[in-house]
């Protein structure tokens, strides 16, 4: 964090300018710190921990190593909603859009990620209960139709808003303040505090999903439960950020190759990683082609991705 | 011991990539340190930053092309233009803290221009911002190039002259005026997209006596039978030359273009970029190129 404090394009002095903030003088530097950077390192490690923590509780849910929010259709909606906003929006309510777009296309991406988690739990519902296999089915479809919608949006898009649009998919915590890291912690704080108190619980669910019924614990309320606190969490952390995708993949599996599956350790070491992760990656984003932005979610991926690669081979060996 | 040592080799390992990231992050802040202090040196004048192609192309026409610090992509294609500007990259995802950082005076926006957010942070951080409204039809060019030279403290009489004269200018319009297919490529050579009967491009049409050749709405791509279908009197590109579309002799060899009459025999124009896409100081050119092609006798 300190490290995410003290870089970027302009070569200031953290320690410095809190001390003269405290001493009562504002300038450009104070502003820098206090409006630009604090917020946006706070809001990329709260996202990053975020993904990270839900990412480990659905992939103990589905007892699968592949499950990530994307899954339920958060991302996919998400795009959805945000692309259905920018070109419909711009066409529609003109100039108007360009006033309110700071929020009106969180709202739209948040909306669209809801629906779509709405959808694939209905498709996934038989008489009360849910069935992992049919959530997975019905989170790939869902998505499936969720790129077409995009993929429609831009072919009848204009070049800006179909650059909008591709830059939206990457991710980027640009678009950061202290209101939107407000909503964000709104929905996200109050999820995270839950998910790290359940950890006997879902190491429960590990056990599958008979074993843990045995063992006392109400499986399909547990399960609705989680699914609809991610579903509002991370929808509201996509509709700021845009998709911020492989955290909630990679990090739970990192800490799993560390220190073992129990969820005691590897829900707060998950956390911790994946606001590593992101607020890594948000400052090599700021930092390595200044004054210009390198959308965080490629950069997540071109540093990620091979390390992680790396991991299973030598797991393999 | 030897699942432990293994896992200790991780950390060592997912350490080791942490370190070298830190490093790489501090030496590209380092890199544009030092880049910053090269252009601070010499002068104390105005430093000027814009984003959006027709207010870098009125401020480049007002003269003030030297005070310029840094610009958008968009507007790294224009005329006269410095291309050894910082580049601040697309312009609806720019960076509050990289322009911070160039110590501008002023920052001249599109309205288009964005986030938001990072628009409100350079106000915030006491930087004169002024945001244009981006110049859609005729009738707003004259704002957005008095906007700017007010900006600059220049009278933009001259500049306002030639705009309105060329505007105004009026044109006979033929009882079958002949239509025009404005056409550009994104991304690669063959993905060509044509603007509808809503863009900019269509209006100069008009101004100079012909019509838009299609009769959709948006910029939408078209494919080979929907480009042969509208048989244009006139084919109008982007002056650009990184599509590999500026030269009349690729564009004959052009799998989709190339099927067009107007193509075959010639009848091709180049058109200023920023022109087809917003009105301003480089309107009255093109009107000229697009006038004198309506008053060339059919072939």
């Amino acid at each position: 964090m300190l490290w995410g404090l003290s870089s970027g394009a302009v070569t200031l002095n953290p320690w410095e300018t809190a001390v003269n903030w405290l001493s009562g003088e504002s300038g450009m530097h104070t502003h820098i710190l206090w409006q630009i950077r604090l917020p946006r390192i706070l809001l990329a490690g709260m996202v990053g921990a975020l993904l990270a923590l839900t990412g480990s509780a659905l992939q103990a849910l589905f007892r699968n190593p592949l499950a990530e929010p994307s899954l339920l259709g958060i991302s996919g909606g998400g795009s959805m909603g945000a692309a259905l906003s920018i070109v419909l929006g711009t066409t529609w309510l003109g100039a108007t859009w360009l006033e309110w777009e700071i929020w009106l296309m969180p709202a739209a991406a948040f909306a669209g990620s809801l629906m779509c988690t709405l959808l694939i739990f209905g498709m996934a519902r038989n008489q009360g209960n849910i069935g992992v296999q049919h959530l997975l089915l019905a989170g790939v479809a869902t998505n499936a139709l969720a790129g077409a919608v995009v993929g429609l949006m831009l072919v009848i898009a204009n070049d800006t808003q179909a650059r909008s649009l591709t830059f939206w998919t990457l991710g980027s915590f640009g678009s950061s303040s202290w209101e939107a890291l407000g909503m964000i912690a709104l929905f996200g704080l109050p999820v995270m505090c839950f998910l790290l108190g359940q950890p006997r619980r879902l190491d429960l669910l590990l056990l599958g999903e008979t074993e843990a019924t045995h063992l006392g614990l109400r499986v399909e309320r547990f399960k609705k439960t989680l699914i609809t606190l991610t579903a509002l969490s991370v929808g509201a952390a996509v509709a700021f950020t845009g998709i911020i995708g492989f955290i909630g993949l990679v990090a739970p599996h990192v800490v799993r190759l560390c220190c073992g599956p129990g969820h005691k350790q590897l829900l707060p070491l998950s956390a911790l990683l994946g606001a590593i992760l992101a607020i890594v990656a948000d400052t090599l984003a700021r930092t390595l082609a200044a004054p210009v932005e390198i959308p965080v979610g490629l950069l997540l991926a071109l540093i990620g991705v091979p390390f992680f690669l790396y991991l299973i081979r030598r797991s393999q060996k | 011991m030897k699942t432990l040592t293994w896992r200790l080799r991780h950390l060592h390992a997912f350490g080791l990539v942490l370190c070298i990231l830190l490093w790489l992050g501090g030496c590209s802040g380092q890199e544009g340190a030092s880049k910053k202090s090269a252009a601070d040196n010499g002068k104390g004048g105005p430093r000027i930053i814009t984003a959006g192609p027709v207010v870098t192309s009125i401020v480049l026409h007002l003269g003030q092309g030297k005070a310029l610090v840094a610009t958008d992509l968009s507007s790294r294609n224009l005329e006269g233009i410095d291309t050894t500007l910082t580049d601040l990259g697309y312009y609806r995802v720019l960076q509050a803290e990289g322009i911070l950082a160039l110590k501008p005076t002023l920052v001249l926006v599109s309205s288009e221009a964005g986030p938001k957010s990072a628009i409100e942070q350079i106000q915030q951080a006491g930087v004169r911002v002024v945001v244009v409204p981006d110049p859609k039809t005729a009738d707003k060019g004259p704002e957005a190039i008095r906007l700017v030279a007010q900006a600059l403290a220049l009278p933009a009489d001259s500049l306002l002259k030639v705009y309105e004269e060329a505007v105004q200018a009026s044109v006979k319009q033929p009882a079958s005026s002949p239509s025009i297919l404005f056409c550009y490529a994104r991304g690669s050579a063959d993905r060509l997209f044509v603007l509808g009967t809503d863009s900019p491009a269509t209006q100069l049409a008009e101004l100079s006596g012909m019509r838009n050749a299609v009769t959709f709405e948006g910029t939408k791509p078209m494919g080979t039978e929907g480009l042969f279908a509208t048989q244009p009197h006139w084919v109008v590109l982007p002056k650009d030359k990184t599509l590999g579309l500026a030269d009349v002799e690729q564009l004959k060899k052009h799998p989709q273009l190339g099927q067009l009459d107007a193509v075959k025999t010639g009848r091709i124009l180049f058109l200023p970029t920023v022109a087809l896409f917003g009105f301003g100081p480089e309107t009255p050119a093109a009107l000229g190129i697009l006038r004198n092609a309506g008053n060339a006798p059919a072939k």
